[in-house]
Formats: C-alpha cells, sequence, structure tokens
C-alpha cells in the first residue's frame, strides 16, 4: 500500500513539474521584454527596456522604459520598480549597447546579464549612437519591434560574433569582437559600420 | 584481456552512468589544463592499472570476521559519500540553474523520495532502469552534439602542453572516471560470472569516459578552455546555446533530464551498493536501513 502510495505521490510531483504548473508565468501577467538598452549619462547609468505586447493584427505593441541609477545593479532594480508588471526576460533577443558607455560599463554589463539565469547565453548584442532612442524608435517603426531588428542582423552578409557567450570567450582570450552599429534612416535600421570591442 | 565472451549490459550502461554522473555536470573545471586531450590521457593511463587493480582485488578474499566488517564499512561509508556527491550535485544545480524560486530542501526532498523509492524496488528494477535511462542519455549527448556542430569553434582548442598542471588535471580526471565509479563493484555477485563483469564493468567505464570527452568537448569548443572552466555547469550552459531551427531554440530541457537522469540513477545505485556492503552486519530491517542512508547521504551533502 506504502509503496503505491509512493508511486501516485511521485508521478504525481513529475507530471506537475513536467506540464509547466509549477513557476509558470502568464505572458499578460508581466511585460515580456524584446530588447535592452544601456547608455552613461555622466555619472549615472540608464538602463531601458523594449516591452512587447502582440495585438489582434498580428503585430506588437511596443513601450520603452528606462531608469537611471548609478550601476547597472540599481538602475535595474528601479527599473523592476517602476514597472507595475514584472518583466519577463527569457524572451529578450538583443542587447543595445549605447555609444556613450565606457569599457568597463560594458563589461559590468556583460558579467550582470551572464548571471540573470533568465537572459539566455545567445542574447545578441549590438551597438547604437543612443540605446534608448534605438529602442523607442525601432518599436514604433517595427511590427515585430526588437524581434525585427535581430532578425535583420541575422540576415546581414557579415558574420558577427556577437552573440554573449562568443563576446565573453573571445573576452577571455584577450581579442577584439566585432559588433554590428545600427542607425535609423528613413524608417529603417541598418548596419552603418562595424565596431570593435574589447581589442587589447 | 578477459577470458569470458559475454556482456552484460546492465553492468555496462551502471558504470558508464557512474562515470558520468557528476563529472558531466561540472567538467571542466577552473584551472583544468586542456580538458579534451586529459579525459582521453586519464583513460589511456588509469585503464591498464585499473585492470592490474580489480585483478588482485578480485583474488583477495577475506574470511576474518572484523577485518571484513571494518573493510565493509570503510568502503559503505565511501560510497555513501558518493552517493552525497551525487544528491549535493542535484541541489546545486537546481537551485542555482534551473528552480532557482524554490528552496533547496524542496528539491532534495522530492530527490530523496526519488532515490529511496529506487532503492526500496531492489537491485533488479534498478538495473533495468539504469539501461533505459542510460540509452536515452547517450543518444540526447550524441544528438545534442550533432545539433551544436554550427556553433563549435575548432580554433577554441589548445594544443596540450605537458606540464605539470596538465598532468595534475589528467590524475584528477583518472580519480573522477575510475574511483568515483567504485561504487558497481560490490555488484558482482557471489557466484555469478566474474570475468563477464569485470569486462562488462571496464567496458562501461570506457563508454562513460568517450561520452564524457563528448560532454566536454561540446562545452570546450562552445565557450573555450577558460571560459567554460568558470562556469558552474558548462555543458548545461552549452546546451542552453544550441537552437534546431526557429521552432526548437531552447534545449534546456535535454541538459535537465540528462543531469538529473545521470544523479538520480547513480545515488540509487550507491544506496544499493552500500545496501550490499553493510550485509556483513546482518541488518534486518531493510526499508529502515534503505531509509537511513538515504538520509544520511541528504544530510552529507550539506556538508559538502
Amino acid at each position: 500500500m506504502i509503496e503505491k502510495i509512493l508511486v501516485f505521490f511521485i508521478s504525481g510531483i513529475i507530471c506537475i513539474g513536467l506540464c509547466g504548473c509549477v513557476g509558470y508565468r502568464e505572458t499578460n501577467g508581466g511585460l515580456v521584454v524584446a530588447l535592452i538598452g544601456i547608455d552613461r549619462e555622466g555619472d549615472e547609468i540608464k538602463i531601458s527596456v523594449q516591452t512587447v505586447l502582440p495585438n489582434t493584427e498580428g503585430e506588437v505593441d511596443c513601450e520603452t522604459v528606462f531608469a537611471k541609477a548609478k550601476n547597472i545593479e540599481k538602475a535595474y532594480k528601479k527599473l523592476r520598480q517602476k514597472t507595475v508588471k514584472p518583466l519577463i526576460l527569457e524572451h529578450c533577443v538583443g542587447a543595445s549597447l549605447g555609444n556613450t558607455l565606457k569599457k568597463s560599463d560594458i563589461l559590468t554589463f556583460l558579467n550582470f546579464a551572464e548571471q540573470k539565469n533568465d537572459i539566455n547565453l545567445s542574447l545578441n548584442f549590438f551597438c547604437t549612437e543612443n540605446a534608448y532612442d534605438f529602442l523607442l524608435q525601432s518599436g514604433e517603426i517595427y511590427r515585430q519591434g526588437g524581434y525585427d531588428v535581430i532578425e535583420l542582423i541575422k540576415n546581414n552578409d557579415q558574420a558577427f560574433q556577437n552573440k554573449l557567450f562568443m563576446i565573453k570567450r573571445e573576452l577571455y582570450k584577450n581579442k577584439g569582437v566585432k559588433l554590428p552599429f545600427l542607425k535609423l534612416k528613413d524608417d529603417e535600421a541598418v548596419i552603418d559600420k562595424t565596431v570593435i570591442l574589447g581589442e587589447s | 584481456m578477459f577470458k569470458s565472451q559475454k556482456l552484460d549490459f546492465h553492468t555496462v550502461c551502471a558504470a558508464a552512468i557512474s562515470v558520468l554522473s557528476t563529472a558531466a555536470v561540472t567538467l571542466p573545471a577552473a584551472n583544468d589544463k586542456s580538458p579534451i586531450a586529459a579525459v582521453i590521457f586519464a583513460f589511456l593511463i588509469g585503464l591498464p592499472i585499473y585492470i592490474i587493480f580489480i585483478r588482485l582485488v578480485s583474488k583477495i578474499s577475506i574470511y576474518n570476521g572484523i577485518l571484513k566488517k571494518t573493510v565493509s564499512l570503510l568502503l559503505g561509508v565511501f560510497v555513501l559519500y558518493l552517493c552525497a556527491k551525487s544528491f549535493h550535485t542535484v541541489a546545486e544545480y537546481f537551485s542555482l540553474a534551473v528552480l532557482t524560486k524554490t528552496p533547496v530542501l524542496l528539491i532534495l526532498s522530492t530527490f530523496f523520495i526519488l532515490v529511496f523509492y529506487a532503492a526500496v524496488c531492489g537491485g533488479d528494477a534498478v538495473k533495468k532502469f539504469t539501461l533505459l535511462g542510460f540509452l536515452a542519455v547517450a543518444v540526447l549527448i550524441i544528438v545534442l552534439a550533432v545539433i551544436s556542430f554550427k556553433n563549435l569553434e575548432l580554433s577554441l582548442v589548445s594544443r596540450p602542453k605537458f606540464s605539470g598542471s596538465f598532468f595534475k588535471t589528467v590524475a584528477k580526471y583518472i580519480v573522477i572516471i575510475f574511483v568515483f565509479s567504485s561504487e558497481i563493484l560490490p555488484f558482482q555477485k557471489k557466484g555469478g560470472n566474474k570475468e563477464e563483469f569485470l569486462k562488462s564493468m571496464v567496458l562501461g567505464i570506457g563508454v562513460g569516459a568517450l561520452l564524457l570527452t563528448l560532454v566536454v568537448a561540446n562545452s570546450v569548443l562552445v565557450f573555450g578552455e577558460n571560459y567554460s572552466g568558470e562556469m558552474a555547469f558548462p555543458y548545461s550552459f552549452a546546451v542552453s546555446t544550441f537552437s534546431l531551427g526557429t521552432l526548437f531554440t531552447r534545449l534546456d530541457g535535454f541538459a535537465y533530464f540528462i543531469i538529473l537522469t545521470l544523479n538520480f540513477l547513480k545515488s540509487a545505485l550507491c544506496i544499493l551498493s552500500c545496501e550490499y556492503l553493510l550485509s556483513p552486519f546482518k541488518i534486518k530491517h531493510r526499508k529502515t536501513l534503505l531509509f537511513i542512508l538515504c538520509l544520511l547521504s541528504l544530510l552529507l551533502s550539506f556538508l559538502l
């Protein structure tokens, strides 16, 4: 009898665990982040996120939120407090690095993104003049917001090693990483040039 | 090398699982030099020593009651330590990388129930499950290696420098491959075919080492030696970067399955091995003994 109860109990735990009934999050219960942006404004770090919400026309409604603080951790904490719903980072596909960032800021951000369990190690990095502006404008221009921007980088002829884990591994070897520099021209994002990051 | 022509596939799978269990989760570790070459060297150097060792050990028969009990007890403690290592690996992996908001004690309690139930089912049931579990794990490791092909960077592998630190890594891997799989040894039944068992065990360790090479190579070829060494769970993180087309972009679940299956089976094997080692003490209440052994492993895992 005890064995049968144990079998029933274990089966229940496994079924509940596998079907995702534990720790699930409804997409409308939080804000799905498509892009993260980071800039430096004087002494402060400005972190911004482009959130997406699918609408009835098969497109997404984008909203860009930002917060500023002395360091990335504090800025992110402020950002979380600012948004009423929790941020869902699992579907985040890209990170925009502003032109004003110092090398140390970028390294700190790379470590921050790596340590966050919900951010995938395949997060695509790119550079822009101003990350917040880019997130705001690309959300207005593109039907799928940040997802279309990342598709544009992926479908480009140039091979970029711009994923989070690729950047980290190249930096471990003290080698530079080629990143795309995106600019919005005539309601379209284009790769303006390439930037070498972290060459010693 | 071995007189027997037959193979016991359950032993082959159990030995392979034993080699892979914690090693597949944590290797390569920090400061490991040329880990891919180190695994291959560890197997090649360790194999002849291991065969000589088990040949010598299998000839020894202890008739002295007190000595037999002392040796059994010491080996039992070591096997319990191996079991605790698996408990610790599961707790650490699931609490840090998978179920970050779930209390560790809840994760460990569920794992404890699973291991205890498997042990209660007995050696035959566990061995059958070992066969199924190993096949699934081996297929997944191979499939993931194929999927990862486009992510791999051959330039990340450096030629091994035969320095002191490289041989230190080799020595560490010899211990992981051959010593940490020793809980299989007590499964050799009295009156059973000794040659068949030993041959199967050596083959199982070989298969385990081969799959371990594949796992380590996968991590190193994605992240590089230094970066993967810095990671807590390099293989799992490497799998999280793999994708199959545009539809299957997160294959992390396969890594969870591999790690959970390996450590669950290893723990169950350790508990059964411990039970066998404690048989000279003639403990009557089997279920109570298994429960205590599982509980000791759980408590020991907190100290690691």
